[in-house]
């Protein structure tokens, strides 16, 4: 990595770890939904720009690796699934930007990739602290909720909830598309 | 960490505990939850504090309260709510086995820390990993200020006017001062964290005025740049700024002169020329029009009130006792916001005993330089 690389991941790993750090400690504390998603969303932004200005190997990884260290700083009590959270998401996203480049189709893959990826982490994670019976009790109950109340209702509850993590993901990085054109123009 | 510390490590015994009893869970999930919860709280009480948090306890209800009503057979009946005793026997258990699995995790990452993981990746021999790290916890303090001081101006902006586009120029002028930033540390000749224009008005803000600060650097260092992005940035917080400005005009490839520009009123007069003048006035190969120095003067003079009074620049007629001076000495007893000069680098030895002996006044004030 040349010195301005390692200068653009210093400083952009630093903006993601303080994100996380802030927002992620006021989102807890106020006990709001999907705080995952939106610190996801965040991060995959940050991410983005970045590579958009520094299109180095590795610096998405190494971005996440200090993000993870600040975010384990700022946090007293929980901090394996944060760290390991913000390194999973570092390791993807750098995957996909090697091999699409930070171009519009990397960006929507990203996108695509950060909606996935906090449900994947939750079922993951769900499944090692409840068991393997996890899901299929979900289902079972998404289903009679449906029989319940007719009309579908556990599914559309279910669909509701994956779209809004899909929203967050490809809305994020159609966002960031469009701040790395008004930086470009400024 | 040999085999004997290992055997000797008290978190690896409860560890060890903890999973044996998870196992044996389903002979007495309530006893063994409960067994395990206390041997947590003695192994370190920090442990089971996250066990407060709602969002793990909603997981938990879904599963207990939810799941029983809405699946499988509802063969009992509660508060005229029925329920299947079958799924609530299952998730209740996992209920359990969630509590459990979840303090043995605490257990065995409630001391984990940046230091003994950062020391780990120092360890891996993470390429670049160290260099990254150090310019991270330089550049902190640095990133906080900017965030500060963008979102002091995206305050100002809302209370104007509340629109959503003041939030996406707020992100774009963050990320643009980051750029900045990065591009300052990367530079190798710079030797140090360079200060931006917006910065350099959060660190002003700490310091009680009339104060002066001296931009300097070789030609072509970007002093004008900077004093361009210093005037945006200190009308977007909304502070009056005032002064005059030179900006340099090429004529041909070889020749050019210099416009001395009002900042307020953008009101510019041609200050110098290269070709000759009938002008006693003259630095280098440029020939000054004393009728706008004086103009200059006059200008400085009405910017008094200003809360940052820029002057560009001061050189060789000012040492001489011309130039801008008079102005300045006009104004230094009742200038009382922040003083901005520029000044060329070849020119800083004598600046200090140029301001004692011709304005002592502004001597006194707090100073800073800005190497550019």
């Amino acid at each position: 990595m040349t010195k301005t690389s390692i200068a653009y991941t210093a400083v952009f790993g630093t903006l993601w770890g303080l994100a996380e750090a802030t927002l992620g400690s006021v989102m807890h504390m106020l006990n709001l939904p999907l705080s995952g998603s939106v610190l996801s969303t965040v991060g995959m932004i940050i991410i983005l720009i970045a590579r958009g200005v520094n299109p180095q190997r590795g610096s998405t990884l190494m971005m996440a690796l200090i993000a993870a260290l600040i975010k384990i700083m700022s946090f007293a009590t929980v901090k394996l699934g944060p760290f390991v959270g913000i390194m999973l998401e570092g390791i993807l996203l750098e995957i996909i930007l090697t091999v699409f480049s930070p171009n519009f189709l990397g960006y929507m893959f990203s996108g695509i990739i950060v909606s996935i990826y906090p449900l994947l982490q939750t079922l993951a994670v769900k499944t090692i602290l409840f068991g393997t019976d996890f899901i299929p009790v979900i289902l079972e109950m998404a289903q009679g909720f449906s029989d319940r109340f007719g009309f579908g209702a556990g599914w559309w509850i279910l669909g509701l909830y994956v779209s809004i993590h899909f929203i967050f993901g490809i809305g994020g990085a159609l966002f960031a598309w469009t701040v790395k054109t008004q930086l470009a123009k400024r | 960490m040999n085999l004997k510390s290992i055997f000797l490590s008290l978190r690896i015994w409860v560890i060890l505990l903890i999973f044996i009893s998870i196992f044996l869970l389903k002979m007495s999930p309530v006893g063994i939850t409960a067994f395990i919860f206390i041997l947590s709280w003695l192994f370190n009480r920090n442990t089971v504090r996250p066990l407060k948090r709602i969002p793990f306890w909603v997981t938990i209800g879904i599963l207990v309260i939810a799941v029983p009503i809405f699946s499988g057979i509802q063969d009992k009946t509660f508060l005229t709510i029925t329920y299947s005793s079958v799924q609530l026997s299952k998730t209740m258990l996992m209920a359990f086995r969630g509590i459990s699995v979840f303090l043995l995790f605490q257990i065995m990452t409630v001391d984990l820390n940046s230091e003994t993981v950062t020391a780990l990746f120092k360890k891996l021999g993470f390429r670049n990993f160290n260099s990254v790290y150090d310019l991270s916890n330089k550049t902190m303090p640095h990133l906080r200020s900017i965030l500060s001081a963008r979102v002091t101006g995206l305050r100002v902006n809302w209370k104007a006017n509340h629109q959503v586009i003041n939030v996406f120029d707020f992100i774009v002028l963050l990320l643009r001062d980051l750029i900045q930033l990065a591009e300052s540390l990367g530079t190798p000749a710079s030797g140090g964290i360079k200060i931006t224009p917006l910065n350099f008005i959060q660190l002003r803000k700490n310091i009680t005025p009339p104060s002066l600060t001296v931009i300097t650097g070789e030609s072509g260092a970007g002093k004008s740049q900077w004093l361009s992005q210093l005037i945006n940035e200190i009308k977007n917080t909304n502070k009056n700024v005032d002064g005059v400005i030179s900006e340099k005009i090429i004529d041909q490839d070889d020749q050019w002169h210099h416009s001395l520009i009002r900042i307020v009123t953008k009101e510019s007069r041609q200050l110098n020329t290269m070709n000759d003048l009938e002008t006693p006035i003259q630095v280098g190969k440029f020939f000054f029009y004393p009728e706008v120095i004086e103009w200059g003067c006059d200008q400085i003079t009405e910017s008094v009130n200003a809360e940052y009074l820029i002057v560009d620049e001061i050189g060789l007629l000012e040492y001489d006792g011309a130039g801008f001076l008079p102005a300045l000495k006009k104004i230094e007893s009742e200038f009382q916001g922040h003083l901005i000069f520029t000044l060329r680098n070849r020119l800083i030895n004598p600046f200090d005993s140029f301001l004692e002996d011709r304005l002592p006044i502004i001597a006194g004030w707090d100073r800073k330089m800005i190497y550019l």
